[in-house]
């Protein structure tokens, strides 16, 4: 649990900004 | 002590620079207000970043991490997650129509004085009670680390806040913004390690934590209910409170905007967390300090180098700054131009609007200032707006401006109760309501409920007053 806690919120942070890099690429290229 | 005097006077010398700088580059209201639309994603990014990261994140937040545990860290993901909303949503059909200022924005949306005029007055009350409450932590550093009492200091920080502000309006607010971020980042990122190394490495530190404060990993330490709620205050106050919206009017244009806040989100992101480690390490170290909002000060004195330590409360100070600047801008814009300029000298010459704008910061300025001196920063009602800051911001504006640009059937009715009754019940359920949910909660569901309820009830508005958001 205590890695989840704490290693998790990095994991889903990263994951977030993936995500955001991701989508302004794909805007960016359909624009 | 002469080092840290250096360090602080050489900021201070580039700030005014700055100041003075923005001021011969500023020629018209719009480069005072917006920079004139023309900020690089590099400063627009850091500048919604610094506004973001408040001396409440140096001093707050880690005191909560150090009384509750990491469970309040999961705060965090609402921030990112407002941005992305903030650029995918509201920017593109927001920025098709520059104003100068977020009630101009409410105005035009809504083709009504009233709403505007209801907009400024919530953004300089809560603003300008706000500031005064930053204004006194401004003291209290310069009384830690220059020994001078904490009025003079207090003093001190308005004035310089002030000229530069004066001086260069949001051009000098972005670039400040932008060296003052580069000393939090720095400060964070040189710090932690050095606190860390303290335990001999991350792993045991985490350890000793655990042994000291067995709850800290549990989601024990902190109300679900609580952590939620709070997460949507995050997420409400980061998309469109004024201070923040106006910067996207500030960037060249979306792909600017887009690049921009990817920068904050990552600079938010990442200082926070260095924040929530550094509290770690001063539970591991202090197991019982009187008041979590030690921790930040004890870890800068009592485990980092004075240089560090030094650059750790420049840090701390660039927070309060750049915060207080980019408010202290609202509050201003809000008086001289959408109450002065708009409602009752409609029709000035640029150069006397630019004048006005100067006065409307000076004003805004100096009443927070007047008010702590004149004894009256404790009062309940100042305390209560402090404290309430984020929610109130947040109850009052999202609704009116999300709503406004993602359903055409919004009208003046709608967006003047949403924003009345969401500041209202804010407060009400601050006072009367379950401590367990954060006031922003009923807050926003009741702006919503008003907004959609009091729309559909009244007349539908002209095509032509949202047709400007929604063409393509």
């Amino acid at each position: 649990m205590t890695d989840f806690i704490f290693w998790g919120l990095f994991l889903i942070l990263g994951l977030i900004v993936i995500g955001y890099i991701a989508w302004m690429r794909w805007i960016e290229r359909k624009n | 002590m002469d080092s840290q005097l250096i360090i602080f006077a050489l900021y201070f010398v580039v700030v005014f620079l700055i100041g003075w700088y923005s001021m011969r580059a500023t020629t018209s209201e719009s480069d005072y207000w917006i920079a004139g639309g023309k900020l690089g994603w590099g400063v627009g990014g850091a500048t919604m970043a610094a506004t973001h990261t408040s001396a409440g994140t140096f001093i707050g937040t880690i005191g909560v991490i150090y009384a509750v545990g990491w469970s309040f860290a999961w705060v965090l993901i609402s921030i990112p997650l407002a941005y992305w909303f903030m650029v995918a949503v509201l920017a593109p059909r927001f920025t098709k129509v520059k104003e100068l200022t977020l009630p101009a924005f409410l105005q035009r949306r809504y083709d009504s004085k009233t709403t505007r005029g209801i907009g400024a007055v919530i953004i300089l009350i809560a603003t300008v009670v706000y500031v005064q409450a930053q204004i006194v932590a401004g003291g209290l550093v310069a009384n830690i680390v220059f020994g001078i009492p904490t009025t003079t200091g207090m003093v001190v920080f308005t004035i310089i806040l002030l000229i530069y502000t004066v001086l260069g309006g949001m051009l000098a607010v972005a670039y400040t913004d932008f060296l003052q971020m580069v000393i939090m980042v720095l400060g964070t990122i040189v710090s932690v390690p050095l606190a860390v190394s303290h335990f001999g490495g991350f792993g045991n530190m985490i350890e000793l934590v655990q042994a000291i404060k067995p709850l800290t990993f549990s989601w024990g330490g902190f109300s679900t209910s609580l952590l939620i709620t709070m997460g949507l205050a995050f997420f409400l106050g980061s998309v469109a409170t004024p201070e923040k919206v106006i910067r996207l009017y500030a960037m060249k244009d979306m792909r600017t905007i887009r690049k921009g806040i990817l920068l904050t989100i990552i600079l938010v992101t990442g200082i926070n967390l260095l924040v929530f480690i550094l509290g770690l390490a001063a539970m591991a170290l202090f197991p019982i300090l009187p008041t979590g909002d030690l921790a930040m000060p004890v870890i800068a004195r009592a485990v980092l180098p004075t240089f560090i330590g030094t650059i750790m409360l420049a840090a701390v100070t660039s927070a309060m700054m750049s915060t207080v600047d980019s408010l202290l801008l609202v509050a201003g814009s809000a008086l001289s131009e959408d109450i002065y300029q708009n409602l009752i000298h409609t029709n000035a010459t640029e150069k006397r609007r630019l004048l006005v704008a100067r006065i409307g910061i000076v004003i805004v300025g100096i009443i927070p200032l007047l008010l702590i001196l004149g004894g009256f920063a404790k009062g309940e009602l100042i305390q209560f707006i402090v404290v309430l800051f984020t929610a109130i911001m947040a109850a009052g504006f999202f609704t009116p401006v999300v709503g406004g640009i993602v359903w055409k059937r919004a009208n003046k009715h709608g967006a003047i109760a949403s924003m009345i009754g969401g500041v209202l019940m804010t407060g009400a359920w601050k006072v009367y309501g379950d401590p367990d949910i954060y006031p922003v909660l009923p807050g926003f569901v009741l702006s919503v409920l008003l907004f959609v309820v009091v729309s559909l009830a009244t007349k539908a508005p002209e095509d032509k007053l949202w047709k400007p958001y929604f063409d393509k």
